[in-house]
């Protein structure tokens, strides 16, 4: 079963994101912000993160850089779910190694076909 | 020289002297009017943030909860599915479609072998009436061979007297005495085995008439009750076998409406999230507008046109933030009330009516087959009936093969006691007599035996249509609907099937809806509880409204380059595009994103 990081300041975003992915087999390990999200990806490994940009203590961008410095997660799929829509914050996000960008809200299926296809 | 000055100057003078000496103190007064303006602005804005932070509290707390229960909920819904799905899985198009035929084709089985039995029954009843006839002719038969058995004797009894009374003469004529004690003895016990046979077979007849009484009157009855009870049951069948045979399309339909209904209140859930990331930046926004008042408070210049023109933007995004609260809640709303439409819908109660179909089908097989049995036992009961009779032709047989011979033995005595009476000659008066006597006996008897005969013979032909009749009825006609209540019952295997498979779920799908009913109304509940901070975020837009319309400053007395600033400070806290559209709106007049536009979900980019 892959596995695959909720990060979101908003309990209920990553409950929705969860919720979505799980009906689909996955398994979801959840964070509240960049740091509690960096400190799991330390502990064990996920196969892929979905990440809010905005978030207090670490915010998403800032994330994914630091996680792409931890073994093992070079390549591992790391998509931007966020509010967000600017292109210099997309750019941002590219430079820092992000995958993909979803801008919220986000429907069921458009995020499962997007997970399937960096996942799977 | 006084310098004499016209009227109108003189006026204007008086006008800018007294303006000159009101200056000061009107100065004073504009002042004191705009400290308390901005008082009062500053407690709206302050009011406002307060509505927002209560607004955002309850909120977030009431979306969290929202979440957790619409998770339990669309884990319940899919469950049901899948319990209906087994069940939605079972119908076939194909069975679907064989149903009402096979019901029908049993259904007119059942009348035709009702009608048949009605009709053979009527026709053994018929039999049997004919019989009890010619018992009662038998009868009559056998008590006129006893009337002559009778009359045998007594002649006996006189031939007897008159040997002894003729002494040696009469020596010869013994034989006729014991010929007659002979006949008398054979008829008498004949025609007495014949009548208690007879009279036996009478009181088994009225019996058995009576009870083919019933047993018509019965199969009148049932014939009369499956016409009625198959066409109801026929009629109901069509109507719920067509919403059957819609039921895997429905189903799908149901699918979808739920999964769309579970994507929408995803949606909601994440429109939260973006409207509450727009009240925290409009709440930042009036603290710091807050502040501004406060700090130029008791000072000449006051808070500049900036701080206003920002509120201004800040009441377009509270409005925006409303708007779209409100949308969601509603959207929640919409969806809560599809899934408890669909839960409660036929679909989803198609394991009952599944059930009702194979159970109404089954009791009418049940009672077809009851039928049945009920008519095997009618034919036990003719065939022992059918055999009584039997064992009356049987002795009735026999007597008359007796009386037949018994008539050609009187015949011969008759014409024995003739000669004798010529060897007797003047002595033969008496014999004579007796052998006249002999002769009319023999006539009477012969006539009873040739009666008994035809009797026999109409018994005879009776018993067989009664056989034929029974035949017809209990073998040919049994068995067509025995083949066809058998051929039922295969056909109804797979509505078996799918009934077993919809009695096992139908308990759990039951369970289920009531779980989902009940988190519907907690969900609603919240829902309410929800709209609550809409109308704080109406009463906050007021408040900030009310604030702006107390300002004495113009926003006209900005320039561009003020306008540019204003817009760079609060786009800094956006993190939307919604955001910075009101802004734009607010600022540069620019249209207003169209109602609705954050429900759009936007397009993936992958890099």
């Amino acid at each position: 079963m892959k596995r695959i990081l909720s990060v979101d300041d908003s309990a209920s975003v990553r409950q929705m994101v969860a919720f979505t992915l799980r009906k689909d087999g996955y398994e979801v390990g959840e964070a509240c912000d960049g740091r509690d999200a960096l400190t799991k990806a330390t502990q064990s490994k996920f196969d892929m993160i979905i990440t809010d940009l905005n978030m207090p203590n670490l915010d998403g961008i800032q994330m994914i850089a630091a996680v792409r410095a931890l073994q093992g997660y070079a390549f591992t799929p790391i998509l931007m779910l966020t509010t967000e829509s600017q292109p210099e914050k997309k750019d941002a996000g590219r430079k820092a190694g992000a995958t993909g960008w979803i801008v919220k809200p986000f429907k069921g299926e458009q995020l499962l076909a997007v997970v399937h296809k960096l996942v799977r | 020289m006084e310098k004499r000055l016209s009227g109108s100057t003189s006026l204007s003078l008086i006008e800018t002297r007294l303006v000159a000496k009101l200056r000061p103190v009107m100065q004073c007064a504009t002042l004191e009017c705009g400290q308390t303006s901005m008082l009062k602005a500053r407690s709206a804005v302050e009011h406002a943030r307060a509505l927002l932070e209560s607004s955002l509290t309850a909120s977030g707390a009431d979306i969290r909860a929202v979440a957790t229960q619409f998770e339990k909920l669309a884990t319940e819904v899919e469950g049901v599915l899948d319990l209906t799905s087994a069940i939605v899985a079972c119908v076939r198009e194909d069975w679907v479609r064989s149903i009402v035929p096979m019901a029908r084709t049993l259904d007119a089985a059942a009348r035709r072998f009702s009608a048949e039995r009605v009709q053979s029954i009527a026709a053994i009843g018929t039999v049997f009436t004919g019989e009890a006839g010619m018992i009662e002719n038998l009868l009559t038969l056998t008590a006129g061979q006893r009337s002559i058995a009778r009359e045998g004797r007594t002649l006996g009894v006189l031939a007897s007297i008159e040997v002894a009374r003729l002494g040696a003469d009469g020596r010869r004529f013994g034989y006729m005495a014991r010929e007659l004690d002979e006949f008398s003895a054979i008829a008498s016990s004949g025609a007495e085995e014949v009548r208690a046979e007879a009279a036996q077979r009478r009181t088994s007849i009225i019996d058995r008439r009576h009870k083919f009484t019933l047993t018509l009157q019965r199969r009148r009855k049932y014939l009369s009750n499956i016409e009625l009870e198959m066409s109801e049951a026929i009629a109901a069948m069509e109507t719920s076998l067509a919403q059957l045979e819609n039921v895997p399309a429905d189903f799908q339909q149901c699918v979808a409406v739920i999964a769309a209904d579970i994507s929408s209140v995803v949606e909601a859930v994440q429109l939260q999230d973006v409207t509450r990331q727009q009240a925290e930046h409009v709440r930042d926004a009036l603290i710091r507008v807050s502040g501004e008042i406060a700090s130029s408070e008791g000072q000449t210049g006051g808070p500049d046109a900036r701080s206003f023109s920002i509120l201004r933007v800040q009441a377009l995004q509270i409005e925006s933030a409303r708007a779209s609260t409100e949308g969601w809640i509603i959207k929640i709303n919409r969806c809560l009330e599809s899934i408890l439409h669909v839960s409660s819908s036929d679909v989803v109660a198609v394991g009952a009516r599944i059930l009702a179909q194979e159970r109404g089908l089954s009791a009418q097989l049940a009672r077809i087959e009851r039928f049945e049995q009920e008519c095997e036992a009618d034919d036990a009961e003719i065939e022992s009936c059918l055999a009584g009779l039997g064992d009356l032709m049987r002795i009735a047989k026999l007597h008359l093969e007796r009386s037949r011979c018994t008539r050609d033995r009187m015949r011969l005595l008759n014409f024995n006691s003739m000669i004798e009476a010529r060897h007797l000659g003047s002595q033969a008066t008496a014999v004579l007599e007796i052998t006249r006597n002999i002769g009319r006996i023999s006539t009477g008897w012969s006539a009873l035996t040739d009666r008994s005969g035809d009797t026999l013979e109409a018994m005879l032909s009776s018993s067989a249509r009664a056989e034929e009749a029974h035949r017809t009825m209990a073998r040919a006609s049994m068995e067509g609907l025995r083949n066809t209540r058998k051929q039922s019952q295969a056909g109804l295997r797979a509505l078996s099937h799918a009934a077993v498979i919809a009695n096992s779920n139908g308990e759990k799908i039951e369970g289920a809806v009531a779980v989902i009913h009940n988190q519907i109304t907690m969900l609603a509940c919240i829902a309410v509880r929800l709209m609550q901070s809409v109308t704080m975020l109406s009463e906050a837009r007021n408040e900030i409204e009310h604030a702006n319309e107390l300002t004495p400053i113009s926003a006209t007395s900005l320039s561009e380059s003020d306008w540019k600033q204003i817009e760079s400070e609060c786009a800094a806290a956006y993190t939307s595009e919604l955001e910075r559209r009101i802004l734009r709106a607010a600022l540069f007049g620019e249209a207003m994103p169209v109602e609705g536009a954050a429900t759009t979900p936007n397009e993936v980019e992958l890099f």
